[in-house]
């Protein structure tokens, strides 16, 4: 390149670099213009940054050029002296290589070096990885590097104000929304959310995670609800599932988040297939977990002292009814969508295996089989003599007797009921469901 | 096309939006010389910017173009001494890893093709292998995964990349085998598919990893084969085209990791095999030569040697034999003795 072109792209990244040190930038493109040579390429309208394309390739290679050639090929030797003025220096040209093409991993790893030798503010580096996701929605360097900024933000604050986890928290869940908003199936950004939320059990000291796990399980029941064919948010979904804290006694103020009443909710599902249940008393709202497992297990604990396992049991059913009842409309207001069917899958796989885990069996190679306790589980079960027994007693009997279990039988009759009325609309997904309970799930000889 | 085509294409689309129709004009025989002339030309006549824009992959790309090359029988269109010595020059000293091309950082993805590289050229002598030995089992982590680099990020892709690496070394020794199948297994899914981190989305691309990684460590027990090859074969739409999760498009990349992994099952009768191949013969390019994700886009060697490979594993007589866990010439593998599990 000319000596012209040089000064032009300094001036340019200069530019660049005064724009970007405005605040706050929340996104970051490259417009397609060919060439106005007497205005600055470098745009800058409300919090959004730009440059235009013409210019591009002339910035990208004079920064990737000079960043190789001055602070990559010597590392030892430049960096051994990395000095207030050196510093300035590389980001000076690691800001536009990096916003142009993200997928340089070792870039990547140049700012790592300088965030933990302090040269960077993570604040500032987190405006900038915002900025590269807006463009490069699915970039898992950018959000590696933000995982990486807050691992070691975490570890050089010990002492941390009140809201600063939650500060946090607020601003990847809100990263991730960007992003997913503007790609669908985005892996890698459901993949840091996941992150974050683990996260946020990591802190959990810092910050009420129960209530964090059941704001998330709210937001993604009314993302994929606008989101129908996009699996990586039911994925999500199922995942937020699974981390629900059924034990917590604030399971009520979840339920009014959720503006619904799970247990009505378990009691229409078994009298829409067991009519006879409408007139019976017991299943109003009154009514102990014990009665609804003695009525969907067939199993009356009257002298049990497992209280805690039942109450488990039955805020999972409650949980996993409501997420097969939301489903079930779905496909019949959508129709034909895959994501929808795969997540009713995991949906029927929950429920079941909450059977099983009842019974203290599982299926193993395609068969059912007793569970095998440890020795401490096993002491824990007999406490309980009724249970304990059970155990024992089952193991005696042929285990696909779990399949006369009105829980199974009112499950299958839905299915039923559903893959006929799906086969109406000719949605090819119907009979696959059907054929996936059969086979993957053996249910052949008991649907 | 007949009305009755064009009728039952409008039925295929609204039952599966998602999915791509293949115009009769689109290619349906194996353009093998066009493919030999497009890799061996290819990034002859890009400019700065584009090789600039590519650098931080360049050894992948050498791996996809020979390993294409090598099942085409036309590696001596390669420069082979130029490679060797570029790989050369790519080994960190002090960690003994391999970078993409100097002077980036070392990473586990472009040390594995290196090594890819040189055992099909069987040139290890070209580098020091005790210094790639020791690399990869410096990232293997307390719970069994594997960084791709000293930064730190866990994903089911660098076991594999781990693995594929010390077996081709013959060098397995030198990490903990079973702490790197346990990690893999914690990343299964209730579908039986497998995801880049426990809890993370089950995705073709990464089941090819983890299946690969259970064969090479002879492993394949574990599986749940039944939901897995379900979910697999569930991949092919209509137009006969792969894709890697549910809805989304077909990705002639994923007629690969769908397939070897189906396989190494020995489930590979569960797709379509004569739709599979229309699907990969019309993701070429009959002018530039080369193939592309989907039939009509722009060609790449990453996708032309998913193709050929896909082409290989559906038995195309033209095509040397590939290995479906190595993704190299199964002569190579033999060569190496090598023999990973295969249900």
């Amino acid at each position: 390149m000319d000596d012209f072109h040089n000064g032009l792209v300094e001036k340019i990244i200069k530019e660049l670099d005064s724009a970007l040190a405005k605040s706050p930038l929340t996104e970051f493109d490259i417009v397609p213009v060919e060439s106005t040579k007497n205005k600055t390429p470098v745009l800058y309208v409300n919090s959004s940054v730009a440059l235009e394309s013409w210019c591009v390739k002339h910035v990208y290679n004079y920064c990737y050029g000079d960043l190789i050639e001055d602070f990559l090929t010597h590392p030892k030797r430049r960096l051994s002296r990395v000095s207030g003025l050196t510093y300035k220096r590389i980001m000076l040209l690691l800001n536009p290589t990096l916003l142009i093409n993200p997928d340089v991993t070792t870039l990547w790893n140049k700012r790592r070096e300088l965030m933990s030798k302090r040269y960077l503010d993570w604040v500032a580096e987190m405006t900038f990885t915002r900025l590269v996701l807006s463009r490069k929605t699915k970039c898992n360097d950018a959000f590696s590097y933000r995982r990486f900024v807050i691992e070691h933000v975490m570890r050089e604050t010990p002492e941390r104000p009140p809201h600063f986890v939650s500060t946090i928290l607020e601003d990847e869940f809100d990263v991730c929304t960007m992003t997913a908003d503007k790609c669908p199936n985005n892996y890698h950004s459901w993949d840091h959310r996941r992150w974050t939320l683990e996260f946020a059990s990591k802190y959990r000291a810092e910050i009420d995670s129960t209530i964090v796990f059941y704001n998330e399980y709210k937001f993604i029941v009314n993302w994929t609800a606008r989101h129908v064919s996009d699996y990586s948010c039911f994925h999500y979904r199922q995942h937020c599932l699974k981390k629900l804290n059924l034990l917590d006694e604030r399971w009520p103020v979840f339920e009014k988040m959720l503006e619904a009443d799970l247990r009505e909710n378990v009691q229409k599902f078994i009298e829409a297939s067991d009519p006879a249940q409408k007139t019976n008393k017991s299943f109003k709202k009154t009514i102990e977990d014990e009665d609804i497992i003695a009525y969907l297990f067939d199993y009356a604990p009257n002298d049990c002292s497992c209280y805690t396992k039942f109450y488990e049991t039955c805020r999972k059913i409650e949980i996993y009814i409501y997420e097969l009842i939301q489903n079930t409309d779905f496909l019949k207001f959508y129709k034909y969508h895959e994501a929808l069917w795969y997540h009713r899958r995991f949906i029927v796989s929950e429920i079941l295996t909450t059977m099983y885990d009842f019974f203290e069996i599982e299926r193993v190679n395609g068969k059912l089989a007793r569970k095998k306790l440890t020795p401490d589980q096993l002491e824990t079960l007999q406490k309980c003599q009724k249970c304990g027994n059970r155990y024992c007693e089952v193991a005696d009997k042929e285990l696909d007797w779990v399949y006369n279990c009105p829980l199974y039988k009112i499950l299958i009759q839905h299915e039923k009921a559903v893959v006929a009325d799906r086969r109406k609309d000719m949605d090819r997904h119907a009979g696959r469901h059907e054929n996936y309970l059969k086979c993957v799930h053996g249910l052949a000889a008991h649907y | 096309m007949s009305m009755y085509s064009v009728l039952m294409n409008n039925i295929k689309m609204t039952l599966n939006p998602k999915d791509v129709i293949i115009s009769i004009d689109r290619p349906k025989i194996l353009l093998l010389k066009k493919h030999i002339d497009y890799l061996a030309k290819y990034g002859t006549d890009q400019d700065d910017y584009e090789y600039n824009m590519t650098e931080y992959l360049r050894m992948s790309g050498i791996y996809w173009s020979l390993t294409a090359m090598e099942l085409m029988g036309a590696s001596d269109r390669m420069p082979k001494d130029d490679i060797i010595s570029f790989i050369s020059t790519c080994q960190n000293k002090e960690s003994g890893g391999i970078s993409a091309c100097f002077p980036h950082d070392p990473h586990i993805l472009y040390t594995l093709s290196a090594i890819q590289v040189l055992t099909m050229y069987n040139r290890l002598d070209a580098i020091d292998v005790e210094g790639v030995v020791k690399f990869v089992a410096s990232l293997q982590q307390p719970d069994g995964s594997f960084y791709g680099d000293i930064w730190g990020e866990q994903d089911t892709r660098f076991t594999f990349c781990a693995v594929m690496c010390l077996s081709l070394l013959h060098r397995l020794d030198a990490i903990n085998v079973d702490k790197a199948v346990e990690f893999v297994l914690s990343c299964m899914n209730f579908d039986g598919g497998f995801g880049s981190k426990p809890g993370s989305e089950s995705h073709a691309g990464l089941i090819y990893c983890c299946v690969g990684t259970l064969s090479i460590c002879k492993r394949l027990d574990a599986l749940k084969v039944d939901a897995l090859a379900w979910w697999l074969c569930e991949r092919q739409l209509p137009s006969g085209g792969l894709n890697g999760r549910p809805e989304k498009l077909p990705d002639l990349c994923y007629s690969w990791w769908v397939i070897s992994s189906l396989k190494i099952l020995n489930k590979m009768r569960w797709v379509d095999k004569e739709r599979l191949e229309q699907f990969i013969m019309a993701c070429q390019d009959p002018d530039t030569g080369g193939f592309s994700d989907r039939p009509g886009d722009i060609t790449d060697p990453f996708h032309t040697l998913f193709g050929v490979a896909g082409l290989s594993l559906l038995g195309n007589s033209k095509i040397k034999p590939v290995n479906p866990v190595y993704c190299m010439p199964q002569e190579t593998i033999d060569r190496l003795k090598l023999k990973p599990q295969m249900l």
